[in-house]
């Protein structure tokens, strides 16, 4: 059982760094380079992580037990998933539809029972934001119509 | 050499008073007192949001709609902090203390009120400040190498990694995977391909701007929605504050007034540290200079105006090393870096010389900016306790669809939009986990600065790296860096961080 958040998380940024260096092995060398190389600063980084992971988890275990954070909630989780959804379709729904929705499901999902509050802060939402970026910034979003 | 010339001023001028220039000078300070008063949503998260929209914008507009949110979202920081509590940025920490006093005593009008007053004197005599010095400072700038840039970027990002947060060893590793984004994409030197994983959309980079929207913007909306989803204020009924009641209390107050804002406007200008630590400096300040009498912590004036004088007068500041040196002196310029290079403005020390109208234009709004926030902040002071009250239902996926559309604005591609949520998302565990955010973003920008510089100097160099301690105005920021990070992992961790 880990006794303390912070060595889970230095383990993590230990482990990200090692990473972060092997890859970095991988960036090709230009051998004619009169500087650093393309892969020196990745590689300082690197090496910046691992040290900064040890001093972490060493903080970690030297610190009296502590509970893990908390990390989510199943409204976070539900949120995160909505939202991913919607960045991810983004591009491919009309911008108005999309807005609508995740107003309506974000809306429900946080805790908004309202009939009216829901019927109507979701349309005026989607459309405000529609004008205002279309004609206001005068920026293209995705529309069918 | 005569730097900026009656033309340039008046250039500014004529931008900065046009009917549409004065229009989005207001809507920004509006926009900017929204999110700051939302509490959990930071002026940062706003300006964020708001960058992508200046894609179509010419330099006035853009920067007045971006400069009237950055002056409007500092102050209204303080409305959330006086009335419930939760202090709407972390500069606004400091004021809560005895703001919140004042409310809990029925006196949250008049703590508004003097938070108003007071952001506005920090605000205008920062931006005079920044008038002054800018240009001179510009000068000496424009005497330093690669060498000194190194060294200077250097002193801002260890300077943000070491006061962010609860722990140095976090800040600096969130410093470094901030700068670890940045290398993404093709080497600027041999044109090789670096960290991309073959995704071809990474072959320019991470774009700036998504990124930014993402650590800021995403992962506040996730956090907003672990905690309680209605706010509640227990204040008891309020006493009208009469605004004749302002020049007695600020002819009492004078000398706090004057000092805390030379103290925000002395930090901001230091790269890489914010506000918050600019109002906990003179909140203490203010303690330490305390007369018989001053109850500090229970609802005293003078709190609130240490802090909130101080905190704003970083607005000023914290731009002098951005204009003249291209170094951010805070989370919130380095998103106007952004904004800038979305204009094709490199910020430099030939930023003045080049673009003097352009320089002139930024401290005019900056001031004017101070002026339309003292009117809406007085005038619509009651509007702006409602605005604390908007419920996170409703917050929440608004700002989410805002992020999305600001993402898309930047190519009009997908692939801006989906790096926002998986950057928001990873941002969110990083927060969870007690990282800082603000080392990240400054590492962001500060990353290519570092590195094109220290291979520029070590280059024309022979690749001796002694020259970073040999050459006197580098070996001096470097021993700055020294004294500054070990001062402020010591004593400035204790006030909260940027």
């Amino acid at each position: 059982m880990i006794r303390h958040p912070d060595i889970a998380s230095g383990a993590v940024i230990i482990v990200a760094g090692l990473w972060v260096a092997y890859v970095g092995q991988t960036i090709e060398v230009n051998l004619i380079d009169s500087t650093l190389t393309a892969r020196f600063f990745p590689i300082l980084c690197a090496i910046g992580l691992v040290l900064s992971g040890i001093g972490i988890t060493a903080k970690g275990l030297l610190s009296p037990a502590t509970k893990f954070p908390f990390l989510m909630n199943a409204r976070v989780a539900a949120l995160m998933a909505i939202l991913l959804v919607y960045f991810f379709t983004f591009a491919h729904v009309d911008f108005r539809l999309g807005a609508w929705a995740v107003m309506l499901a974000s809306m429900y999902l946080l805790g908004a029972r309202g009939k009216r509050q829901l019927i109507f802060v979701p349309i005026g939402v989607a459309f405000a934001a529609y004008f205002v970026f279309r004609f206001g910034f005068t920026i293209l979003l995705p529309v069918w119509i | 050499m005569e730097l900026i010339s009656s033309a340039d001023f008046l250039w500014a001028v004529q931008q900065l008073f046009s009917p549409m220039g004065l229009l989005l000078l207001v809507v920004g300070v509006i926009a900017g007192m929204i999110f700051g008063a939302a509490p959990g949503v930071t002026a940062i998260a706003g300006l964020a949001v708001l960058t992508p929209v200046t894609f179509g914008m010419s330099f006035a507009p853009a920067m007045s709609l971006l400069l009237g949110a950055y002056t409007g979202g500092y102050f209204a920081g303080s409305i959330p902090a006086i009335l419930i509590n939760t202090p709407g940025t972390p500069a606004n920490a400091a004021t809560a203390v005895d703001g919140y006093m004042m409310a809990r005593n029925g006196r949250a009008d008049e703590a508004v009120c003097l938070a108003v007053i007071c952001s506005v004197i920090g605000g205008l005599i920062s931006v005079i400040i920044l008038a002054t010095v800018a240009p001179g400072l510009s000068q000496i700038a424009l005497k330093f190498t690669s060498v000194e840039y190194f060294s200077l970027a250097l002193l801002g990002l260890a300077a943000v990694a070491a006061v962010s947060g609860r722990s140095l060893y976090k800040g600096f590793a969130g410093a470094l995977i901030g700068i670890l984004l940045s290398t993404v994409g093709l080497d600027p030197v041999g044109g090789t391909t670096r960290l991309t994983f073959d995704v071809v959309e990474l072959l320019g980079g991470i774009p700036i701007i998504p990124a930014l929207i993402g650590l800021f913007g995403i992962t506040e909306l996730f956090t907003k929605a672990r905690e309680s989803m209605t706010t509640t204020s227990v204040l008891p009924p309020q006493n009208e504050f009469r605004l004749s009641m302002v020049v007695p209390i600020y002819m009492r107050n004078k000398w706090i007034t004057v000092k805390s804002a030379l103290i925000g406007t002395v930090i901001g200008i230091l790269p890489g540290i914010g506000p918050a630590i600019a109002s906990w400096v003179s909140y203490g300040e203010a303690v330490r200079s305390a007369k018989p009498g001053d109850d500090f912590g229970k609802g005293q004036e003078k709190g609130v105006i240490a802090a909130e004088t101080a905190n704003n007068a970083v607005t000023g500041g914290a731009t002098v090393p951005l204009l003249t040196v291209g170094i951010p002196g805070d989370p919130v310029t380095a998103v106007l870096i952004g904004a800038l290079l979305i204009q094709g403005i490199d910020p430099g020390p030939f930023f003045i010389q080049d673009n003097g109208g352009k320089f002139v234009f930024i401290f005019l709004a900056l001031g004017t900016a101070n002026i339309i926030m003292l009117i809406l902040g007085l005038g619509a002071r009651r509007i702006l306790r409602w605005i604390v009250k908007i419920p996170n239902h409703t917050l929440v996926p608004v700002v989410a669809i805002l992020s999305a559309a600001g993402g898309y604005a930047v190519n009009s591609t997908p692939f801006e939009v989906q790096l926002i949520i998986i950057i928001g998302i990873i941002g969110y565990f990083f927060l969870r986990f007690g990282f800082p955010m603000a080392p990240v973003v400054i590492g962001v920008v500060l990353g290519p600065i570092l590195e094109e510089n220290l291979r520029n100097g070590l280059t024309a160099n022979d690749l001796d790296v002694t020259v970073f301690i040999t050459r006197p105005i580098s070996l001096g920021i470097l021993i700055a860096l020294v004294i500054l990070v070990t001062f402020l992992a010591t004593k400035g961790r204790k006030v909260g961080g940027v």
